[in-house]
């Protein structure tokens, strides 16, 4: 051992580059086996010198020149158009108001005809609800039924089953098939399901067994804003059991929701950040 | 094999613009989705395509789906594994397997990277003079070559300034907190 020099970084620095001679060579590689120390220095500079010496920083360069021009264009301005299109919407409601409530105040000669052919009369619209979340739904009101029903109302609404560009996204991967716990199984309602009129509210359970001791469920709509700001119409933390297993959880769950029509989606997740989609599926409610 | 990986395996422009092109917007709504930013979904493209650049030319890369859900995949399991090391959590996905699919999971490929980055941020701490000696070293340019260029009096001068930019490349290389964890995870 007498001729191992004790710099042992430059000792692994010469064999790397040539510097050494036929028999330091052996010497060097007879050490290598034995001595972990040496090994750890020598592998680090022949990780670096490869990686350094291979095409992945040159294209890494490459890569933020391209990013800094052709990626995804930012979308700051995204909330700020959703509430200039809330203001307008609501300018065009009040203003269809004001139309709808115009010929009963309008001079008797003006537009006879449409003050007779109006459905509805024209002091029920102010009372109308705007359109009401599900989860307000969900709680059993004593709300007047005598307002304008609802079916007419939904049928006329075909944006609500528009799928949404997001969620739809991340249904064309295995998450929704699979998800991270193959063991959980959505039992009610399967992907694509339709629910009819009359089976609102809706239900669905979720049967069988994960890793995790909590998962959330969340219901969202096809609102595609409404989902990135991780606002779910409904969720909820469920608890589960102790399954036989090691480290298994049994999950038997059902509830019943009430929807109003439209397109919705059902995530299961591991937690409420959304780290592990556990399943995924879509609805519809007619 | 798919027109996309051909490109990034031979870095090709107009590939790798037209894959940004025609991807970042759906990746950006993924990540946004997972409640990342703008920037997190630009590193996640980005590191995406070296990961994907990497097992490529490892030729262990086998798709089954479409490149661009292949794409966002990968930028998925590496956003959220920054994520996660954010809430100085676990570096690993026990069940990323699943989630990805195909040739992943990346736990070996996410460690190189992280490695690689650290490479080159200890790389970017160095002096101009180290950055030039190792840069020409490492593209194995001679030492001769390397003294000409940049002006040292003998060969054996340049050997010794190599010698000590490298020492202190792997000296801030070593001194990170990440290093430890990330050769403790190459071990494995």
């Amino acid at each position: 051992m007498s001729n191992v020099p004790i710099d042992k970084e430059k000792w692994a620095e010469d064999y790397i580059d040539n510097q050494l001679d036929a028999v330091q060579r052996q010497a060097f590689e007879e050490a290598l086996a034995e001595d972990e120390a040496l090994r750890d220095i020598y592998e680090l500079k022949q990780e670096i010198r490869e990686y350094f010496g291979s095409e992945v920083p040159a294209l890494r360069k490459q890569l933020a020149h391209i990013s800094a021009s052709h990626f995804a264009p930012r979308r700051r301005s995204r909330r700020r158009w959703t509430w200039a299109l809330a203001v307008l919407g609501g300018a065009l409601l009040l203003g269809g108001l004001y139309w709808w409530r115009r010929p009963a105040h309008a001079p008797s000669g003006e537009l006879p005809q449409q003050d007779t052919t109006i459905v509805r009369p024209a002091d029920t619209l102010p009372r109308r609800k705007a359109p009401v979340l599900p989860l307000d739904e969900a709680t059993p009101s004593p709300a007047p039924r005598q307002e304008a029903p609802q079916e007419p109302i939904a049928a006329l609404d075909e944006s609500k089953f528009v799928p949404s560009a997001v969620i739809e996204s991340l249904m064309d991967e295995q998450v929704r098939a699979a998800g991270v716990d193959s063991a959980l199984v959505i039992t009610v309602p399967p992907n694509d399901f339709t629910y009819s009129k009359d089976e609102r509210p809706v239900s669905f359970a979720l049967k069988g067994d994960t890793k995790y001791e909590t998962v959330y469920y969340e219901i969202y709509n096809n609102d595609d804003q409404r989902f990135l700001d991780e606002a779910p119409l409904r969720s909820e933390l469920i608890t589960l059991d102790e399954a036989g297993g090691e480290g298994r959880f049994a999950i038997d769950y059902a509830t019943e929701v009430a929807l109003t029509p439209g397109l919705y989606y059902l995530l299961v997740k591991e937690s409420a950040a959304a780290l592990d989609v556990l399943h995924l599926s879509r609805f519809k409610v007619q | 094999m798919d027109r996309y990986i051909q490109g990034i395996r031979q870095r090709d422009e107009r590939v790798l613009i037209e894959i940004y092109s025609k991807y970042s917007d759906a990746v950006y709504r993924r990540i946004k989705g997972l409640g990342g930013s703008y920037d997190d979904a630009q590193d996640a493209f980005q590191e995406a395509l070296i990961v994907i650049y990497n097992k490529s030319q490892a030729g262990e890369i086998v798709i089954h789906t479409t490149f661009e859900a292949y794409l966002k995949k990968v930028c998925h399991y590496l956003y959220i594994n920054k994520r996660r090391k954010k809430d100085e959590s676990t570096v690993t996905i026990p069940d990323a397997g699943t989630l990805v699919s195909e040739a992943l999971p990346l736990d070996e490929e996410l460690v190189r990277q992280e490695r690689q980055n650290l490479f080159e941020e200890a790389f970017k701490q160095l002096g101009e003079q180290c950055q030039r000696v190792l840069g020409l070293y490492f593209q194995k340019v001679s030492m001769k070559a390397i003294q000409a260029q940049l002006g040292f009096v003998s060969e054996e001068a340049t050997r010794t300034k190599k010698y000590r930019c490298q020492k202190k490349l792997e000296e801030l290389i070593r001194s990170d907190e990440r290093f430890g964890e990330l050769s403790h995870k190459n071990k494995k």
